[in-house]
């Protein structure tokens, strides 16, 4: 594909996009009032601030799962070739496991691990 | 060590010295030492220069030293006087120590005040000795930026404003300037060599005269905005009345010398093509600096107010004689920057002084100060003539010199121009008497004034070196002017070789 | 890969290392001994910043993805000079009590954002630059919302981590599309093929305004002021002074060699924006209050003055830019320490009005302040003067004469809000101005070098001239 056409794509793409949403401000009815601009149009409206404090334990052990995770997809193509590249590769392998290590060792020591 | 490079360590050591003071008192005796040292460095300078020109020393410039600074770029801290930077360090060295003198009770922060001003004065005196045009912008700037803290802190009236505004419009100028220097750094060698800054080796190459058109005018420009060149001469009288006295006649009586020495030595100099065809707009706008700076003088009220005006006119005289492009004239102008110096240096350390007594400085508040104060009267009077050009003081030797020079022109455009430059004279002349009338003569306004006490050691010091040095000048002018005319020779040479 | 080969990647392996003993440090001592890591990690800075200048060699490592040129080495050194004063003058901010237990966590994402600017120095290809780039990114937000209990420390670190991910995203986006066209992410072979088909020009757009992002060039740099002031005055100064700075290192090597083809269109797009960036920023700068913001958007204009170097594109320029970016570290860094010494001292004061009158009371670091801003006008002695000289120079070689007057004009109008503060603390009378303090050691080392630093990069041409001879081989 020759880059002009992509660059039509492009323009033909905002075109679309953009004039899907002029087209929508001015074909249908529009009715306004003040609760059409709530957060929520049903429901029971909100109360104080918006900056709350929330729990921040679930992103700890996503965080912590998705190391763990990273980690498998970067052991599985070293085992694929552990046997050719030798030593060097085991050394290597072992100081990754070791700076993981003190990640976890980190996040215990911070009571990450515990559920509060 | 070469001598000339002392200008600028002495007063450093004193900056350094002053920073271990302990009290007022030592500081300013510290000043009072070093300057006057560095006073004895620039008469020795002059004996010197000339005991070198009698063994027969023709080069142009003497007591050079050349040290690489950037090498890449070849930027050099490049140092050597002819006659007539040595007659601007002479100059320098008189004022400033008058300025310390005439500051002898500033209590208020002292060390800053003095750090200050000597710092003011190292930008100077390296400004004067250097050729290269990198030390010479460095020092540029060197000796504006104190002035920002000195008006603003130690000065009177809207100091704030007039600070920013004099900082801003001077440091303004010095961009443009900068342009220039660097359109002179990028033509300086045609042929495709090493690049210079050096002001004497660009002086030898004939720059393309396209180029010379394109940054004569920021060069002119930034250095007449020191100058007090219409129209923009504007931060001049607010900055001068609200500075403390002296720094008023540091500024007046040396740094506003350092924009016509500028476009004497780097505008003119190394781009006479251009000078010779653009000249005629400056010219025209330093006749209007001559003309309306008389003319705004007569319309003030504030002494130090009348003082920056006419510092305008007779700043763009010197401009307006650098113009004219010939021997006489800027001989003239030479002279006049120095003469013009000292008695406004004379002039506003006799407003301060005399502030300093009545704390008032509108002129129909005061009346009658001679009976009162007749030391300081007197010497008012010897700065008034000086400044209208009585024969036998140093501004009628400068001024007659101009205007013989100018006249030389028998075109009607320059003509038209020194007849017009030449009516400020007539009208220097009403203000100054104007002046001398209502402030010195006539009935004593205000009966709380009489028991002034007149002036005192110090001031008397420092004005009678000034009073001196002016009538000096003015009695014996030849060996000032042959000293200047020997110098002006590869100048004119250069000015008119390409015509 | 041999054993030697390491030592060309000695920058990143030391600071790797420094990074596990800090967090070794962290995990095993007892939180009563927890402050022995702030003179630990300073000290351990230092070494690296020193053993970062001795003579090494130089080549290229993974085919190409990674080289070390005597140049590249420089930045990363001017780098650690960066870093390295940060942690200084963080010390005694990081003794505070809300701080206390998450003093080795500062240090360790500084190091990992560091170690992320020097493998984005140091790349080769385009992959390796985005990873060095987005490791030099993240952890800064999670810096700038260090301060838990302030609402503009939180709104700081959102901001910065959406600005950079958006602009990760065009910057991706350009990639993707040079790599398009090209075939290959690596610089030389990009630079070879590289031609001016409007899908490259397209791609370069992009490339462009995502770097201009990271650069804060107007017309992105509406997040910069917001960020600045929000962000603990320490990690502002990182972020303005190392973080850009490795920012524009890396941008103007990529100009210059890999975009080399297209040179005469990105030397137009630059002189816009170069001389945009630099009068907005002024114009911003001269009505803000807040000396944080007021150091924002001084930097914007800042970064303005530093595209004439690259606009300039030669050797000198090269030059120009990297000796702009160590003159700049230091005079801002010594602005940001005297800010962050008073704002720890007097209970978070950051206005210009709060320091009316300073100069009777802390003399000091009033001093150091004036000296700081001075240099970033471009006033001498100090070194600003020099370096901006310089970057003038290399942009009047090229002939672009009415940019040269456009930058000469707005040093002007820098030098007019960067004598505001100054006159707030010498000419201004206050009733209550900040009450003398006496700073910790850790506060005053930090500034000394900064002062040292402003007036001797600035005399000694050594250091210029150094940085010279090194610009020939990028």
């Amino acid at each position: 594909m020759s880059s002009e056409s992509l660059i039509l794509f492009f323009i033909v793409g905002v075109f679309l996009v953009g004039g899907a949403i002029v087209f929508s401000t001015f074909v249908p009815p529009s009715s306004v009032n003040p609760n059409k601009s709530d957060t929520y149009e049903c429901g029971i409206p909100t109360k104080g601030l918006s900056w709350l404090q929330f729990n921040v334990g679930y992103y700890l052990f996503a965080i912590l799962f998705l190391i763990f995770d990273v980690e498998t997809v970067f052991i599985f193509p070293w085992a694929v070739v552990m046997k050719q590249l030798g030593m060097v590769a085991f050394i290597e392998i072992l100081i990754f496991f070791v700076i993981l290590g003190l990640g976890l060792l980190y996040a215990w020591k911070k009571h990450a691990l515990i559920w509060e | 060590m070469d001598f000339l490079s002392l200008f600028v360590i002495v007063p450093f050591l004193t900056v350094v010295g002053i920073v271990f003071c302990k009290d007022f008192k030592q500081v300013r005796l510290t000043a009072a030492i070093g300057m006057t040292i560095q006073l004895g460095l620039a008469v020795a300078l002059i004996f010197m220069y000339l005991a070198e020109r009698k063994a027969g020393n023709m080069a142009e410039m003497l007591f050079m030293a050349d040290y690489v600074w950037f090498p890449s770029l070849n930027i050099r801290y490049a140092i050597g006087v002819d006659g007539i930077s040595v007659a601007m360090i002479g100059l320098t060295a008189v004022v400033v120590i008058t300025g310390i003198l005439a500051s002898w009770e500033v209590q208020h922060l002292s060390r800053e005040f003095f750090i200050s001003l000597i710092l003011l004065a190292t930008g100077v005196f390296g400004f004067f000795i250097t050729i290269d045009l990198f030390s010479m912008f460095l020092f540029y700037e060197l000796a504006v930026i104190p002035m920002y803290l000195l008006i603003g802190l130690w000065g009177t009236g809207p100091k704030e404003y007039s600070a920013m505004k004099l900082t801003l419009m001077l440091m303004g100028g010095s961009a443009l300037l900068l342009v220039g220097i660097f359109g002179l750094y990028f033509n300086s060698n045609p042929d495709g060599g090493q690049l210079t800054f050096h002001i004497l080796e660009i002086s030898k190459v004939h720059i393309d005269p396209m180029a010379q058109r394109f940054f004569f005018p920021f060069t002119f420009v930034g250095f007449g905005v020191l100058g007090a060149m219409f129209p923009l001469h504007t931060w001049s009288p607010d900055g001068h009345s609200s500075a403390p006295t002296a720094v008023s006649m540091l500024h007046a009586g040396v740094l506003m010398k350092l924009g016509g020495y500028g476009c004497f030595r780097v505008a003119i100099f190394l781009m006479p093509d251009a000078a010779h065809e653009l000249g005629w707009i400056f010219l025209i706008l330093t006749t209007i600096s001559v003309v309306y700076g008389a003319f705004g003088a007569i319309q003030q009220k504030d002494l130090k107010y009348i003082n920056a005006y006419s510092s305008v006119s007779h700043c763009g005289l010197v401009l307006f004689a650098i113009l004219m492009m010939n021997k006489t004239s800027m001989n003239g102008a030479i002279l006049q920057m120095i003469s013009h110096g000292l008695m406004t240096a004379l002039f506003f350390a006799l407003i301060g002084m005399i502030y300093g007594r009545t704390h008032t400085r509108l002129i129909n508040e005061m009346g009658g100060l001679m009976k009162i104060i007749p030391f300081l009267g007197v010497v008012y009077v010897i700065a008034g003539l000086a400044s209208l050009g009585l024969p036998g003081l140093s501004g009628f030797v400068a001024e007659m010199t101009i205007f013989i020079g100018s006249f030389q022109h028998t075109d009607t455009f320059h003509r038209v121009c020194t007849i017009v430059a030449t009516s400020s004279i007539v009208i220097t002349a009403v203000y100054i008497l104007r002046v001398v009338g209502i402030l010195l003569m006539g009935p004593i306004k205000n009966k709380e004034f009489e028991n002034l006490g007149d002036a005192k050691w110090f001031e008397r010091l420092s004005l009678g070196t000034l009073v001196v040095v002016i009538a000096s000048i003015g009695l014996a002018p030849l060996w000032l002017s042959n000293m200047i005319n020997d110098s002006l020779v590869p100048i004119i040479e250069k000015l008119t070789m390409n015509l | 890969m041999r054993l030697e080969d390491f030592l060309l990647m000695r920058h990143e392996l030391l600071l790797t290392l420094i990074a596990i003993i800090i967090l070794i440090a962290e995990i095993f001592t007892d939180d009563f001994k927890k402050q022995g890591i702030r003179p630990l990690s300073i000290i351990l800075m230092a070494i690296v910043t020193i053993v970062g200048f001795l003579p090494a060699p130089t080549g290229t490592l993974f085919g190409g993805m990674y080289q070390a040129t005597d140049m590249r080495l420089m930045m990363k050194n001017i780098l650690n000079i960066g870093a390295l004063i940060v942690f200084i003058q963080s010390a005694s901010w990081l003794k505070s009590d809300d701080n206390q237990n998450k003093v080795s966590e500062f240090f360790l994402l500084l190091i990992s954002t560091l170690i992320g600017m020097n493998f984005m120095i140091s790349s080769g290809d385009f992959l390796m630059f985005y990873l060095g780039l987005e490791l030099a990114t993240i952890p800064i937000a999670a810096l700038a919302a260090y301060d838990r209990y302030s609402n503009k420390s939180s709104e700081a670190g959102i901001k910065l981590i959406l600005i950079s991910a958006l602009s990760s995203g065009i910057l991706l986006y350009g990639i993707s599309m040079i790599y398009g066209t090209v075939g290959s992410v690596y610089f030389d072979k990009v630079s070879v093929a590289y031609g001016a088909t409007p899908l490259q020009i397209m791609s370069f757009i992009f490339f462009f305004t995502g770097m201009a992002f990271k650069i804060s060039i107007v017309p992105f740099h509406l997040w910069t002021a917001d960020v600045y002031e929000g962000a603990p005055v320490n990690v502002t100064s990182y972020l303005s002074v190392v973080s850009k700075g490795a920012a524009v290192f890396i941008f103007s090597i990529m100009l210059v060699t890999v975009f080399q083809n297209i040179a005469a269109m990105w030397k137009d797009v630059m002189w816009i924006t170069a001389a945009i960036t630099m009068t907005l920023g002024n114009l911003f700068a001269m009505r803000q209050n807040n000396l944080k913001r007021f150091l924002a958007f001084s930097s914007i204009s800042q970064a303005g003055f530093i595209m004439l170097g690259i606009i300039g594109g030669s050797e000198l320029g090269m030059a120009a830019v990297v000796y702009y970016i160590l003159v700049y570290i230091f005079s801002n860094l010594g602005a940001f320490g005297v800010i962050a010494a008073i704002s720890n001292a007097s209970g978070g004061k950051e206005n210009m009005s709060d320091y009316d009158g300073l100069y009777k009371t802390n003399p000091a670091l009033s001093l150091t302040l004036t000296l700081a801003l001075f240099s970033l006008a471009g006033i001498p002695p100090v070194a600003g003067f020099f370096g901006k000289f310089f970057l003038f120079t290399a942009v009047a070689e090229k002939g672009y004469w009415w940019l040269l007057t456009i930058a000469v004009l707005n040093t002007i109008i820098s030098l007019y809000y960067y004598l505001l503060p100054v006159k707030a603390m010498f000419i201004n009378k206050a009733e209550t101005s900040i009450a003398y303090f006496k700073s910790d050691g850790w506060t005053k080392v930090g500034l000394i070098i900064c002062v040292a630093g402003m007036v001797i990069v600035g005399f000694a041409s050594v250091i210029f001239e150094y940085i010279r001879t090194l610009s020939f081989g990028l």
